[in-house]
């Protein structure tokens, strides 16, 4: 059912972006709250029944990024009143519901079992935190695209139906530190349970990628604030550091032995 | 009963505009106020019009009359140009157009909407649709029609607006520089803009950005005199060419439209302004002929270079769109035609008096059914002489002085149009209210 929402969202959202002169369309932000809404109940349930946040699998995993992303993407809307750009972040969420949806099982055995709450509270920031830098990478993509269109004087449909260029700059930035202040919440909460636990070591390589991914979001969130960074050198910053996160999840899956990884 | 005498509901209008007459003819045509007076005058007194209105502009002149007893209005209408203006138009073999309700009312209501401006779907033309009532009025002109069938022009002008595409994208090239900044930096409150020259292009574009919300300018000029009245309207500061990139740096937005031969703005200077801008955005807008700014900053990463070829790119995309959208523009001016024509046509008076009379006569009848089980059948014949008694002489004196209504022009049109309202003629699609609910 989520992917079908998903999917209605995504439509409604592209039918908005294609009439011109709209200003995105009630339709898509209505349907795509219904869809969020869903899944947070389907996963509050599961919740419920399994004992424990339903994380515990990488389809699980998936499927509450899609919710965060999903979330993420409507806080940025309803602050920045901009509509026209849910068509491009929203298939991503009705890819991953899609995948979750079709591998995942409907209930997963806690690996960890009797984890404390906050636990549960870092891997929920860490969910956000990604989710956020993923919703950023795609305003970052849509920056770059529309500043080549302006400066080679290409004025296409595309160039008509998106915000200003400094406002997809912003939105990007924003994602990115609302990213940053989520994962690093999930890095503090992370490494106390370590302490406390002693379940895992320090010296883990998904903890030392992740701070390094870490650094690069704070370098371009401070260079943009402090520096004054703007245009596609700030965004190539935020897009590296959102390709090294894809690429050490990846890394730490298939070529570390991490206690920390999804199997 | 006096006999009724229909008010004239004939609605002409007859003109010219650009895409029948030359600009010499448009512009010797264009009347002042003063003019549109004497003309609205004539037209009452010697074409016997009971209501009179003139749009004049530079585009167009075009007379709308009701009620006009003349044979032939266009030739009146070309001696009244030739009487006021001193143009006869029909020596020099000139046609006037001529449409008559309700191609008349079409035409306006197409007119208010942009679709017959040379600048399709622009915006002035409401205003000046809105002048002209204001000028009919005051001549004396205006009546219960004009006034019913300018609030129609406007509704229909703001439908084709907030319903259509017709009146989005700019459509001149300064305007689609204005709407590139707002695209490139967002909102326009906080940014500078630095406008260099002094002439008319530099001056409208200032305009245009004061009122896209650029609080700050500098003025950069040869000709201080010139630069400094232009200041004066927003408050800016005038400077030299040569302190260019002294100021360069402190511009969000640049706007260069000298006469100069060759480059004010060179890429040296701007590569320095974007170190000292640390990188922050810079829209240089080139309106000039030849080109003011070096292409070569173009190449400047956050530097944007528009020039008019790039600006009248956008203006066509626009008018493209426009053009797509004189459909749907099209359909909303025949729902309006149509619900004009309606009302229009509900002014007739012999239609107006039956209904009216037919009106109480029902309601009367309805209550003698209604009560006539309270009463003796050898009584009902009686009962019903007294109630046809008591509505003929309630109807008496109104019906009397609606038949009147003919004699009396726009003031019996007015007395009409306002018994249809009161009693709901012609709204019998809508409930009826005046049942008692009992």
């Amino acid at each position: 059912m989520l992917p079908v929402l998903y999917a209605l969202s995504v439509a409604a959202y592209a039918r908005a972006y294609a009439h011109e002169g709209g200003a995105g369309g009630r339709l898509g932000p209505f349907a795509l709250r219904a869809a969020v809404l869903v899944h947070i109940l389907y996963l509050s349930v599961r919740g419920v029944l399994e004992g424990h946040l339903p994380l515990a699998s990488v389809y699980d995993f998936l499927s509450a990024t899609g919710l965060s992303m999903a979330v993420v993407y409507l806080y940025v809307e309803a602050r920045e009143g901009i509509r026209t750009t849910g068509v491009f972040v929203l298939p991503f969420v009705f890819l991953i519901q899609i995948v979750s949806s079709a591998y995942g099982t409907q209930t997963t055995p806690d690996p960890v079992p009797l984890r404390p709450f906050w636990f549960e509270l870092h891997t929920l920031t860490a969910v956000l935190g990604y989710s956020a830098f993923a919703v950023s990478a795609i305003y970052g993509v849509l920056f770059l695209i529309l500043y080549r269109d302006i400066k080679a004087n290409r004025f296409s449909f595309f160039f008509r139906r998106m915000p200003p260029l400094e406002a997809l700059g912003q939105m990007n930035i924003r994602a990115a530190g609302g990213g940053l202040v989520l994962l690093t919440l999930a890095i503090a909460l992370g490494v106390g349970w370590l302490q406390r636990s002693g379940t895992g070591s320090l010296f883990d390589p998904k903890i030392w990628l992740t701070l390094f991914v870490w650094c690069i979001f704070a370098f371009s969130v401070l260079a943009y604030h402090r520096f004054g960074w703007r245009g596609p050198r700030a965004i190539y910053m935020s897009l590296i550091g959102f390709t090294t996160l894809l690429l050490s999840r990846v890394a730490v899956d298939l070529f570390f032995h991490s206690f920390h990884s999804f199997r | 009963m006096a006999k009724a005498t229909e008010a004239s509901l004939d609605f002409l209008c007859v003109g010219l505009n650009h895409e029948t007459s030359p600009l010499e003819i448009r512009d010797a045509l264009v009347m002042n106020e003063e003019e549109v007076g004497r003309a609205i005058h004539v037209l009452r007194d010697r074409a016997g019009a009971e209501e009179a209105m003139i749009l004049s502009t530079c585009n167009r002149t075009e007379v709308y009359a009701r009620g006009a007893a003349v044979a032939d209005l266009s030739l009146f209408v070309n001696d009244l140009l030739r009487e006021i203006k001193g143009m006869d138009l029909g020596a020099r073999g000139h046609r006037l157009y001529a449409y008559r309700e309700p191609d008349s009312v079409r035409h306006l209501f197409r007119v208010a909407c942009g679709l017959n401006s040379q600048v399709l779907g622009e915006p002035q033309i409401v205003g000046q649709v809105k002048d002209a009532l204001t000028l009919a009025a005051r001549s004396g002109g205006s009546g219960p029609v004009t006034e019913r069938l300018l609030d129609a022009a406007l509704r229909c002008a703001k439908r084709a607006r907030t319903e259509t595409g017709i009146g989005r994208g700019p459509i001149s090239s300064v305007y689609a520089a204005v709407n590139l900044a707002a695209k490139v930096l967002g909102h326009l409150g906080t940014k500078r803009a630095l406008v260099i020259g002094s002439g008319e292009m530099a001056g409208l574009a200032m305009c245009h950005l004061v009122d896209a919300g650029v609080g700050q300018f500098t003025i950069a000029a040869r000709n201080r005199g010139r630069a400094e009245s232009m200041a004066a309207h927003a408050a800016a500061r005038v400077v030299s060419l040569e302190a260019i990139p002294v100021v360069l740096p402190g511009a969000d937005i640049v706007v260069c439209a000298t006469a100069a031969p060759g480059f004010i703005v060179m890429e040296a200077a701007v590569r320095a302004a974007m170190k000292i801008r640390k990188n922050r955005p810079l829209l240089l807008l080139d309106l000039a002929v030849p080109r003011d700014v070096d292409p070569l900053a173009a190449r400047l990463p956050n530097v944007f270079l528009h020039d008019l070829d790039a600006l009248a790119a956008i203006v066509a995309q626009s008018l493209e769109q426009r053009r797509a959208e004189v459909p749907k523009v099209e359909t909303i001016i025949d729902d309006e035609v149509r619900r004009f024509m309606r009302w229009y046509g509900s002014l007739e008076l012999k239609p107006t008096v039956t209904a009216f009379r037919g009106h109480f006569e029902r309601i009367a009848q309805e209550e003698l059914e209604r009560h006539r089980g309270r009463f003796r059948p050898e009584d009902h014949p009686a009962l019903e002489s007294l109630t046809r008694a008591i509505v003929q002489k309630l109807l008496h004196r109104p019906t009397t002085r609606l038949n009147r209504a003919g004699e009396d022009g726009g003031q019996g049109l007015r007395r009409i149009d306002a018994v249809r309202e009161l009693f709901g003629i012609g709204r019998e699609e809508e409930p009826n209210e005046d049942r008692d609910p009992r």
